[in-house]
């Protein structure tokens, strides 16, 4: 009964996205009447401009919205130039369009359109449609003038050394990031349009060289079935990507650095940027990724390890230690030194609540002061930070809600988690399934959940890759950039292909879960 | 025939966790038995199972199959069924025998006031999600869940090492071999093994017996270091304890870490899990084919309910739980294991006689 | 949906399961220390040692005493409970006592309790105290702490065996069922000290000097270091002696058997004045050293004869020092009228201040 309750609110409620009814049909030879249909399928939107003139006895029509066009440049230059490519003899109006694209020089992109769905993509995308009176064709000029944020750094993904290049929103400024850093000739991008309602501009971008032609078809093919009303960020298209049962870790990574991309892209892997938005996906990705950065490729071998096995460390720690600790106290004191123990015993003895509860409040207040934090406007964000520390350091500890070892466990829990960035939605997650765990079943809870979690990872596969790989299935020399890093004398020497990692199947077909057909 | 999922690698490691399992609830039950008799018993068995799966998977390829469901499903449907049932029934002794066997020692040696249920169903739901994820995920568990024994085993060596005394350790002499040969058989009837291998050889990249000895290998290997560790560590004492691994690791110490057994409850539990999500896939499997309308996760449902229910009601009592591991300890599973796949090869053997003599005559 | 609503449930499960594996907060267990057991007249006083947290500011932790009495050690261990109404835990436990009464009559049985307690470690020390166990763990002066560590330092230096729970049933379990255990008696200017070993044999007990300890370890192979000091020349010479190697075989005669220990001797300081290290001095310093060994392996070995315990009270040094030895022969036929014939083999290898020197 409640699935037929959630049904019909399903049914009453939500629409399953529809492409835009009339956008299938031609334009009009007559200009009046393009016009016209253009005004009745925009609404009269009041953004909408038409300038109609009309040059040695042609007539014609601007069509554009407002600020999207670079006015300069469409009246100094496409302007003027009109007057020049129609005088002298007169020529057909239906011939008139393949004359602007052949002649008109001061536009940097001329198409022509016929349809009503062409036109209005273009205008909505910055160009400038000149229609003529007599043809059923319009020209879009590229006179696009429309204000974005200029490059910045990256703001998640903070290095040392290196670029301090960050992509942009439009989808254009970032292609050219990246064509500018790799000037190969196997450098492919393929756009596509995604989104039924907001027809958004997504760009495919691989190396024919090193990617798997049937993997760029594969994502290609999910990209063209992807169903979506509006697509408004890189991360709505990240589950359509992904295949196989419901996993904590994503085979799919996301990057805001053009050179983060283009190394990615020389190993083989593919590519999306997404118009609007400034994070580019990866795919795929493999687990030990999440423990990279470009800062390990720019310092010497040796401490490059030394960070990575920090990482993989803090990981560990973000996700098991408050738990460990709980199930440790509460199951297993033997196992904790004894000078500490009776710290730990001395610290409890007053509190209030158990010390599974006291986890789980602390870590809910930390996250509740996290995102505070984020959505809070910068001058009032300190203040948070202010009262964080003044809240959870002094107040709760003197109240008896929270003990200070616990508040130790969680300050190094917390802080462990900003070391992998990439990783802190699962962490965050996971740490308290194991808070849960070790609370109530101990240890053993624990190592169960570690089983649990262990298997979801293994599970992960995207386009054939196990996202666990190199590390199992094993792949000896492939971990001389996992868990260590080998110097660029040898690294330099061999690319790798992620393709053709250890358990990618090689057909480029997905290995299957079971083996045994879809469920 | 379906497509090759798990490396050869990945392969062995999980033939070697199912085997390595017992090793943790080793005993040397009195002197005679312990040190080199058991050692010589275990090795034994181990070889006699690489044999044992050499033959039968020679028997395999000669009927031109790649795994054995193939070899059930070509005589009929009644076979297959009949067939299917039995394996089925070896299967989920194994998993119950898994889950129980982890569950008692929780409750005995770790937990002694935790219910044996509640440790037996939690287990019997993380194997079924197990199963539900693939043998592929689980493959892939099982090579770190191998290391993590391989570092545990060196840690503990480590922080037993200053209580070794060699002269515990004394070679069996003749007055030893019914012992041994006791001992051999018992490790030979725990091995289930070579069926679930057989099971999976479809889904192996370059199956054969090379995978699967090298897993029985390996097991073996650190059976032998295991159980010399705790004979020359704990000596007499090891005789009169349940659990004489665990006991070791609770006498070790390693700097600050005052004692180890923490590595006994790590490795046991993810080795537990391969083992037994190992067997409720191959459950899984069965029931799939038996129904084969039924969808993937409809069969894992079912099938990890079921045991889990199964593990439920059998912990509720010990005089149930110890009739089952007084069965599973017998030669029951591996005689029934060994009948089916003897009788599915004859079967299909036969079948392709009678295919000649029609042919030709 | 129908994925969120069952991760719900199990959520809520999980939270409804706390308690079924016998989680105990920490504040409602008893920290124990220490364990002092008695035996007097068929029953069995258990004093335990617990650790006391500071209950107001400005306080410090401390340690408390109780103790209870009854038949059995579960009984004495149910008492307690019921009494401060607090799960023992004995996890943290740094040593445990024995009266001698307790120790002549009772060790198997307390050791076998003991150790089936899963949370107590099997490398708890275990000694044996002259007086009453409980008279020593009541005293404020002497915390768990403070004992266990001064026993681990007599233990290092050689002067007691480095008895724990783990080595004295080994001991027990084994053939000659003799384990040693460390003793503690009163000190000369008040508290305890530690004063050699007690071997606890099947028929019988033997207690053992501070030397004559040493001496049993050599004989048995024991390869610490120990500390000596040596009278030389009117001074004092402090020295390291660590056994390098030992071997024992039969001797010349029936009834002999033929000792042999080579030990490396580092000098640290000589409190007599300036000595020429010549190696004329090494050689008088060697024979010092060497004297001074033997001394004690002859006394360890008389102690192990005639010390009261039957000559299966060594079968088990025997055995784990020389088991080719023993296998084959009777306990009587090893040791019915031995006599030792030692060979000490001294090799000094360094003087204080660096120098070496070799013999």
């Amino acid at each position: 009964m409640l699935f037929d309750k959630l049904k019909r609110e399903k049914r009453h409620t939500y629409e399953v996205p529809k492409r835009d009814p009339g956008l299938d049909q031609p334009l009009s030879p007559t200009l009046e009447d393009t016009l016209a249909r253009l005004a009745q399928l925009t609404g009269q939107t009041a953004d909408l401009q038409v300038n109609r003139l009309e040059v040695e006895g042609y007539k014609l029509a601007f069509v554009m919205f407002e600020g999207l066009v670079n006015y300069q440049t469409l009246i100094l230059g496409t302007a003027s130039d009109l007057h020049r490519l129609l005088a002298g003899q007169k020529i057909p109006s239906c011939l008139v369009p393949d004359r602007l694209c052949q002649e008109l020089f001061m536009a940097g992109d001329k198409k022509k359109l016929r349809s009503f769905e062409e036109l209005i993509q273009f205008i909505a995308s910055g160009f400038a449609v000149l229609l003529i009176d007599g043809s059923p064709e319009g020209v879009a000029l590229g006179v696009q003038g429309f204000s974005f944020r200029s490059i910045g750094e990256p703001a998640s993904e903070n290095n040392l050394r290196g670029s301090r290049e960050g992509f942009a929103e439009p989808i254009r400024i970032n292609m050219s990031m990246i064509r500018r850093r790799m000037k190969t000739p196997s450098l492919r991008m393929k756009l596509l349009k995604v989104g039924e309602k907001s027809r958004t501009d997504v760009c495919l971008i691989y190396r024919s060289d090193y990617a798997d032609p049937e993997m760029v078809r594969r994502v290609e093919q999910r990209l063209r079935e992807v169903r979506l009303d509006n697509l408004m960020d890189s991360g709505y298209l990240r589950p359509f990507l992904e295949s196989g049962p419901f996993s904590l870790f994503s085979g799919t990574g996301v990057t805001e650095r053009p050179d983060t991309l283009c190394a990615k892209v020389s190993e083989g892997r593919i590519a999306i940027l997404v118009d609007g938005s400034p994070y580019a996906i990866l795919l795929p990705c493999l687990f030990s990724e999440n423990f990279q950065s470009m800062d390990d490729y720019a310092e010497r071998p040796y401490y490059a390890v030394f960070i990575r096995l920090i990482k993989y460390l803090a990981f560990f720690l973000t996700i098991l230690l408050p738990g460990c600790y709980v199930a440790a106290v509460n199951f297993h004191p033997e196992l904790i030194p004894d000078q500490l123990l009776f710290r730990i015993a001395e610290a409890e003895q007053d509190m209030a609540f158990p010390l599974m509860f006291q986890a789980l409040l602390i870590h809910f207040i930390y996250e509740l002061m996290r995102e505070a934090g984020l959505r809070l406007p910068r001058p009032v964000g300190h203040a948070v930070s202010i009262i964080g520390a003044l809240v959870i350091g002094d107040a709760a500890v003197t109240a008896g809600l929270i003990s200070t070892p616990m508040v130790m466990v969680v300050a190094l829990t917390t802080i462990s988690s900003f070391v992998i960035p990439s990783l802190y939605e699962p962490v965050t997650l996971l740490r308290l399934l194991f808070i849960l765990l070790g609370g109530t079943l101990g240890l053993y809870g624990v190592v169960l959940g570690l089983a649990f979690v262990g298997v979801n990872l293994c599970s992960v596969t995207v386009l054939g890759v196990p996202a666990t790989s190199p590390e199992t299935p094993l792949s000896l020399y492939s971990l001389r950039d996992t868990l260590i890093r080998v110097g660029w004398r040898q690294l330099g020497q061999e690319q790798f292909i992620i393709s053709r990692t250890a358990g990618a199947d090689q057909n480029g077909e997905p290995a299957d879960q079971n083996g045994e057909g879809q469920p | 025939m379906t497509k090759n999922h798990i490396g050869a690698l990945p392969a062995s490691a999980l033939i070697f966790c199912c085997r390595i399992f017992y090793l943790l609830t080793y005993s040397p039950r009195g002197p005679e038995y312990g040190g080199s008799a058991s050692m010589t018993a275990f090795l034994a068995a181990g070889l006699v199972s690489i044999g044992l799966c050499a033959v039968f998977w020679g028997l395999l390829r000669r009927c031109g199959a790649s795994g054995l469901p193939e070899l059930f499903h070509r005589q009929g449907r009644v076979f297959a069924a009949f067939c299917e049932l039995a394996v089925l029934l070896v299967l989920t002794g194994s998993a119950l025998s898994t889950v129980m066997n982890a569950s008692g020692f929780l409750t005995s040696a770790v937990y002694p006031g935790a219910g044996a249920q509640i440790t037996a169903a939690a287990a019997m739901l993380v194997c079924a999600y197990g199963a539900y994820s693939g043998i592929e995920a689980v493959s892939r568990m099982a090579l770190p869940v191998a290391a993590v024994f391989v570092a545990g085993l060196a840690v503990a060596a480590a922080g037993i090492a200053r209580e070794i005394q060699p002269a515990y350790f004394t070679f069996a002499g003749a007055e030893a071999v019914p012992q041994v040969l006791e001992l051999f058989f018992q490790a030979l009837y725990h091995n289930t093994e070579v069926l679930l291998f057989l099971l999976l050889t479809d889904k192996v990249r370059g199956a054969g017996t090379a995978v699967y000895a090298r897993g029985v290998l390996g097991s073996m290997t650190f059976y032998q270091l295991s159980i010399l560790l705790v004979t020359v560590t704990l000596g007499p004492f090891a005789y009169v304890r349940s659990y004489p691994i665990y006991s070791m690791l609770a006498a070790a110490e390693l700097s600050v870490v005052t004692r180890l057994d923490i590595i006994n409850l790590l490795v046991w539990i993810l080795v537990a899990f391969v083992r037994g999500a190992a067997y409720l896939y191959c459950m899984v499997g069965c029931v799939r084919r038996l129904a084969p309308g039924l969808r993937r996760s409809h069969a894992a449902a079912g099938v990890g309910l079921g045991m889990t229910a199964l593990a439920w009601y059998l912990c509720g009592s010990l005089d149930r739980g110890l009739e089952l591991w007084e069965l599973w300890s017998g030669a029951a599973p591996f005689l029934l294991s060994a009948a089916i796949i003897l009788l599915s090869v004859l079967a299909a053997l036969a079948a392709g006689k009678k295919v000649k003599s029609c042919e030709n005559g | 949906m129908r994925k969120w609503l069952i991760l719900m449930a199990a959520g809520a499960l999980s939270v409804l399961l706390t308690g079924c594996m016998g989680a105990v907060p920490i504040d409602q267990r008893m920290l124990v220390q220490a364990v002092g057991i008695d035996w007097q007249e068929g029953q069995y006083q258990v004093t335990l040692q617990i650790f006391s947290p500071a209950r107001k500011e400005g306080e410090s932790a401390g340690q408390e005493v109780c103790s209870a009495a009854g038949e059995d050690l579960a009984e004495c261990m149910r008492g307690i409970r019921l009494e401060t109404g607090q799960e023992l835990f004995l996890g943290n436990c740094r040593l445990v006592i024995l009266s001698e009464p307790a120790a002549s009559e009772r060790t198997a049985e307390v050791v076998d309790y003991l150790l089936s307690d899963h949370e107590l470690r099997p490398g708890t020390p275990l000694y044996l105290t002259e007086g009453e166990a409980a008279e020593l763990l009541e005293s404020p002066e002497l915390p768990a702490e403070q004992l266990s560590e001064m026993m681990r330092s007599a233990a290092e230096a050689g002067l007691c065996p480095d008895s724990t729970l783990l080595t004295v049933v080994r001991s027990l379990e084994s053939l000659g069922s003799t384990a040693a255990l460390g003793r503690i008696e009163a000190g000369e200017a008040g508290g305890v000290q530690a004063s050699g070993a007690v071997l606890l044999g099947p028929v019988g007990t033997a207690e053992l000097t501070p030397e004559q300890w040493r001496g049993v370890s050599y004989f048995s192979g024991d390869s610490r270091q120990l500390e000596y000091t040596l009278d030389y020349k009117g001074g004092k010479l402090y020295t390291n002696i660590a056994p390098v190697q030992s071997r024992l075989t039969g001797g010349e005669n029936p009834g002999e058997l033929a000792f042999y220990l080579s030990v490396e001797c580092t000098i640290q300081e000589y409190s007599g004045g300036t000595l020429n290290w010549d190696s004329a001095e090494v050689a008088s310093v060697r024979a010092v050293a060497e004297q001074a060994v033997r001394r004690e392996l002859e006394q360890g070995f008389a102690a192990l004869r005639t010390a009261g315990a039957d000559v299966i009270c060594a079968l088990e040094t025997m055995e784990k020092f020389q088991p080719d030895f023993c296998r084959g022969r009777t306990p009587e036929a090893i040791f019915g009228s031995l006599v030792l014939r030692p060979e000490v083999q001294v090799n000094i290898t360094a003087l204080g201040a660096g120098a070496q020197a070799s013999a």
